[in-house]
């Protein structure tokens, strides 16, 4: 069976109660001189640190074990706190790497832009918004106006059932 | 250093301005960090006794990133290090295609 490569990622926290939750730098910086030659990094915080390192291995559950053992010996060489593991996160590189590149950020629009996308005027977008059932909500509300996530936008405009013609007014009551 | 609550600050709670990176680390891990520092509000420190560069997410729940120093990584060394980034909160690459 072959193998490939897997990026292991463990966090580590210090139980509740426990005293002196400090990470030792020199120490971090010693885990970091060891886990080198495993592409690693390290992270540390008040009273929690993670390593992330990669290993070879035939399969995701191998990798898990390997590399988890690894971390925990190197850090315990290294002089780290012993604190418990509280995550385990384990993926193919190559998996990672295509993730990696996809950008976290959404893509946002603004009302002029829906409206554009929806081919509608900025103020049939107003009435949309206010009065729709299912127009999206906004993500964000500034003062300078409301922002959509793109996407929600474009599905909108796939399932609106849009009626030819301008919209109706509300019927008004004889005064 | 470090009496702050658990796993949800940084231990330098005293740093002030971030540092500028410069050739202690390589290119590709620059770029990031500029980046984040200029756009997001993470910051840089060059510990002044020696020892790795650390990076400071925006989020001060989040743990500090040692940065490897030029030369002394490989690809999936800067993968790794990429998913830690992004996963304290970092939005690399910053752009959509």
């Amino acid at each position: 069976m072959g193998s490939d490569w897997y990026s292991v990622h463990t966090e580590v926290r210090a139980s509740a109660g426990v005293q002196g939750l400090t990470v030792d730098e020199n120490a971090a910086d010693a885990l970091m001189d060891l886990l080198e030659q495993h592409d690693g990094v390290v992270s540390t915080g008040t009273g929690a640190w993670a390593a992330t390192i990669s290993v070879e291995a035939s399969n995701a559950w191998e990798a898990t074990s390997s590399g988890s053992d690894l971390i925990e010996k190197l850090a315990d060489k290294a002089g780290m706190p012993n604190w418990p593991a509280v995550r385990v996160d384990v993926v193919r590189q190559d998996v990672l790497e295509a993730e990696n590149i996809r950008p976290t950020l959404p893509e946002l629009v603004s009302g002029p832009e829906a409206a554009e996308i929806l081919g509608v005027s900025p103020q049939r977008l107003r009435q949309l918004a206010d009065g729709h059932t299912s127009f999206p909500e906004p993500m964000y509300e500034l003062r300078a106006g409301k922002l959509w996530l793109k996407d929600a936008i474009e599905a909108f405009d796939r399932r609106w059932d849009r009626k030819p013609g301008r919209p109706r007014k509300a019927a008004r009551t004889p005064g | 250093m470090g009496t702050g609550r658990q796993g949800d600050d940084h231990p330098d709670e005293d740093r002030e301005e971030t540092d500028r990176t410069g050739r202690e680390i390589g290119n590709d891990h620059r770029r990031v960090i500029e980046y984040l520092i200029d756009n997001e509000g993470w910051t840089y420190k060059l510990p002044e006794g020696g020892g790795y560069p650390r990076l400071y997410p925006a989020d001060r729940s989040q743990s500090a990133i040692r940065v490897p120093k030029t030369g002394r990584t490989r690809g999936r060394a800067f993968s790794n290090w990429i998913a830690d980034v992004r996963r304290k909160g970092g939005h690399w690459p910053p752009e959509r295609e």
